[in-house]
């Protein structure tokens, strides 16, 4: 087995993939053309959490005859802990529920969603619970009124809803990211503090406080541990759409631990694949044997197929090379099908928007993570 | 070009932004280049965003889209649109930093400019400004094997630098022709500060002066001159590539240099940090200093951070000042956060800019991976 690994992509599944190769030794190289989808993405992780009628279904394992598609039960439960591990290793601990069940955690519009694994940061709940909900005039993504009412359908219990005034540096251009930058710095924490201990007069102290996903990049948790005992009560975060701070922080502690393991992160176009490894649009070549993980959520990628082709999402196109060298750059395959192998969410022509969460990503990345420990053992 | 009106909205750029993060007033890359992009120059339209002025033109944005459109590359068009409404001193100022190969040869360095002056000129006062270094020898081969590219910076603030990565080619056989002879900027900080003209203008000048010494292996101790010659100058700027290969110095070691070389050092035990600059970041990728340290024996922790607000000339403008502190407490934050004990004795990073931003904000003393082998072969 070659020691050399060439990953393609930079999302959660080429991360994912980088990690679990590195945890078994490998050289590992990432290489990535574009950002990845982490700043689409809250953190949180489900699979089949709700059945053919919308219904939520309480345990992960409940669709065993679908599942199985993927992995075996046991493979399931072992990969959600994988998963677990790996977000601990690079900083980010994870809520999931004692029985195994899902975690009920709200939607961008308020809707309580079974989720399997949520971060730290963003409110869950094994049972729902009534909530008070603070935001921010110019938290423009927000509007707490449609929230608390359909948080109020989906459950049966009340959101107490605070809106307050933007702080004074507040411009109309202000994106999710400005309002973290602002968070995470003194200035931004003490008005936060101060604004927040105004904002709780009058709500029911039992009720978890929960903030819109803009509390700070780096200092998050730090934030949110300093609110919960100044208030003395939990203060957590509900998602917000995109730039989603929570896929943003998992993306940069990831990439920031994988980095210091020595894992290269490299910028540059795969023009070809072949048993050797890839060639870049600007002459690199990297050797080692290839895992692509560009699954093109936002279409601006590839999609892998399980049978191993290859179809550009924004055409439809097969990818196929015309083996001409001036159509380059157009990603092309060269050797046999063993030359690459493929991860990620939308592979095996997955929609995660219609079929399920991000989960497939998870489930994409261990069915080849355990066939490939089976040739190696058969190797041996 | 064909990606201009490519946005999808995805926001994407903004999580990748480090100045959205630090300065509560900047717009955002997807404000300022794709949507400003639509309004004036598809629409016609003439309004700017003063804000624009604040971008480092770092291209972490434009590394990021997933539709390929130049984000950056629109907002260097929005700048340039914008200069006209700006102050005729700024102007003055932004027109002779443009030109780093001039200031060069002033006979003080820009350390020596006295404060009075500085002021008048919108020169920030809190930065720390090089010292005159010159390059004061030039190898001539008959038939090199590599030339190196001399940037501005090198040529008068880093003269060490220089000497120091051709003693290395030498150890190891090369023949190495310094390139151009003559002072010259790739044009990178005019094409920073939406000077788009003069960017072709300088870059144009360097080309022809790379011409009269041909090479075909270009190897450059700037990531910025490196992406500039290499990626810029043929997409952007209209010019052919002027070498077979152009790549940084410290990927031609690393890939290069045999086992014996490096068995002569032994940096066991040892931390040294790394910063690839954001720059680097979008060119190449990180991972190559890393490389590099580890084939050392020492061990390599990467800084992990974005950008430091350095950004070449940017934080040499008064206007700047608390974006490039910001960032610049940033790495120091970072650097706090890894705890390294002992402390480190160095940080390599490949820019001149960069290195003295962060000495003066990590007091980590800051140099190119060339000068640090070299220190290390050579002690006392």
């Amino acid at each position: 087995m070659r020691r050399e690994w060439v990953v393609v992509g930079k999302g959660p599944s080429g991360l994912l993939s980088a990690s679990l190769l590195l945890s078994a030794g490998y050289d590992v190289t990432i290489v990535a053309h574009g950002q990845g989808s982490f700043p689409l993405w809250s953190g949180t992780l489900d699979f089949y959490s709700v059945d053919q009628q919308l219904r939520p279904v309480a345990h992960p394992g409940d669709h065993r005859d679908l599942l199985s598609r993927y992995l075996s039960y046991d493979q399931w439960l072992s990969g959600w802990d994988t998963w677990r591990q790996i977000l601990a290793s690079i900083g980010v601990e994870t809520q999931v529920d004692a029985m195994g069940a899902n975690l009920l955690s709200p939607t961008v519009t308020g809707v309580l969603y079974p989720r399997y694994v949520v971060p730290g940061w963003q409110y869950a709940c094994p049972v729902p619970e009534p909530v008070t909900v603070v935001s921010w005039h110019g938290i423009v993504d927000l509007d707490l009124e449609s929230w608390a009412a359909r948080y109020q359908l989906s459950s049966g219990l009340e959101a107490e809803i605070r809106y307050r005034p933007a702080p004074p540096s507040w411009s109309p251009r202000w994106t999710a990211l400005h309002w973290a930058g602002f968070f995470d710095t003194e200035v931004g924490m003490a008005w936060l503090e101060h604004d927040l201990d105004e904002a709780a007069v009058g709500t029911n102290a039992q009720y978890p406080l929960l903030l819109p996903q803009v509390i700070g990049i780096r200092g998050t948790e730090k934030i949110l541990n300093r609110l919960s005992l100044a208030l003395g009560r939990t203060v957590k975060e509900i998602p917000l759409v995109a730039p989603a701070l929570g896929g943003i922080r998992i993306q940069e502690r990831w990439q920031r631990f994988l980095v210091r393991q020595g894992v290269r992160l490299l910028t540059g176009e795969v023009i070809l694949v072949n048993n050797d490894g890839v060639k870049l649009a600007d002459g690199r070549m990297l050797a080692g044997r290839t895992v692509l993980a560009t699954g093109g959520v936002l279409g601006g990628g590839l999609r892998v197929n399980w049978d191993h082709t290859v179809v550009n999402t924004a055409t439809g196109e097969a990818v196929l090379w015309s083996g001409n060298p001036e159509d380059l750059p157009v990603l092309s395959i060269g050797g046999d099908s063993s030359s690459y192998d493929v991860v990620g969410r939308s592979s095996g022509n997955w929609n995660g928007d219609v079929h399920g969460g991000a989960g497939q990503t998870l489930a994409s990345v261990l069915k080849w993570w355990y066939s490939l420990q089976q040739e190696v053992s058969l190797a041996k | 070009m064909l990606n201009d009106d490519a946005c999808l909205k995805c926001s994407l750029c903004i999580a990748a932004c480090p100045i959205v993060r630090v300065d509560s007033a900047f717009s955002g890359p997807k404000a300022l280049g794709p949507e400003w992009w639509r309004s004036a120059v598809a629409d016609d339209l003439q309004e700017t965003d003063p804000s624009v002025d604040d971008c480092t033109f770092c291209q972490l944005c434009e590394e990021a889209c997933p539709a390929q459109v130049p984000v950056a590359h629109l907002i260097a068009q929005h700048k340039d649109r914008h200069r006209h409404h700006r102050s005729k001193v700024a102007r003055l100022r932004d027109f002779a930093l443009a030109h780093p190969h001039w200031i060069g040869r002033l006979p003080i360095g820009p350390d020596k400019v006295p404060r009075i002056f500085a002021k008048a000129v919108r020169l920030s006062g809190n930065a720390d400004y090089p010292p005159k270094s010159p390059l004061s020898f030039s190898p001539r081969p008959s038939v090199p094997d590599i030339g190196l590219f001399v940037d501005c910076f090198n040529r008068d603030y880093g003269g060490e630098t220089v000497q120091a990565a051709v003693w290395i080619l030498h150890q190891l056989g090369y023949r190495v022709q310094l390139v151009p002879e003559e002072a010259h900027c790739c044009g990178a900080a005019a094409y920073a500060s939406g000077r788009l003209k003069d960017a072709k203008d300088i870059a144009s000048s360097t080309y022809d002066a790379l011409k009269r010494t041909p090479v075909s292996t270009l190897l450059t101790l700037n990531a910025t001159c490196d992406g500039t010659i290499r990626d810029e100058w043929p997409r952007y700027l209209g010019l052919n590539s002027p070498a077979a290969v152009i790549m940084p110095w410290t990927d031609w070691i690393v890939s290069h240099a045999p086992q014996q070389f490096w068995q002569r050092l032994s940096e066991k035990d040892r931390k040294v940090l790394v910063h690839t600059t954001c720059r680097g970041k979008v060119a190449q990728g990180e991972g190559s200093m890393e490389q590099l340290v580890a084939l050392t024996s020492a061990m390599p922790v990467p800084l992990g951070i974005a950008c430091c607000g350095a950004a070449g000339s940017y934080a040499f403008k008064a206007e700047h000042e608390d974006a490039a502190q910001a960032l610049g407490k940033s790495a120091k934050a970072a650097l706090d956060e890894l705890d390294l004990v002992p402390e480190p004795e160095s940080m390599l990073v490949d820019s001149g800019t960069c290195a003295l931003h962060l000495h003066q904000y990590t007091d980590v003393p800051a140099l190119h991976p060339a000068l640090w082998l070299y220190k290390k072969l050579n002690p006392g």
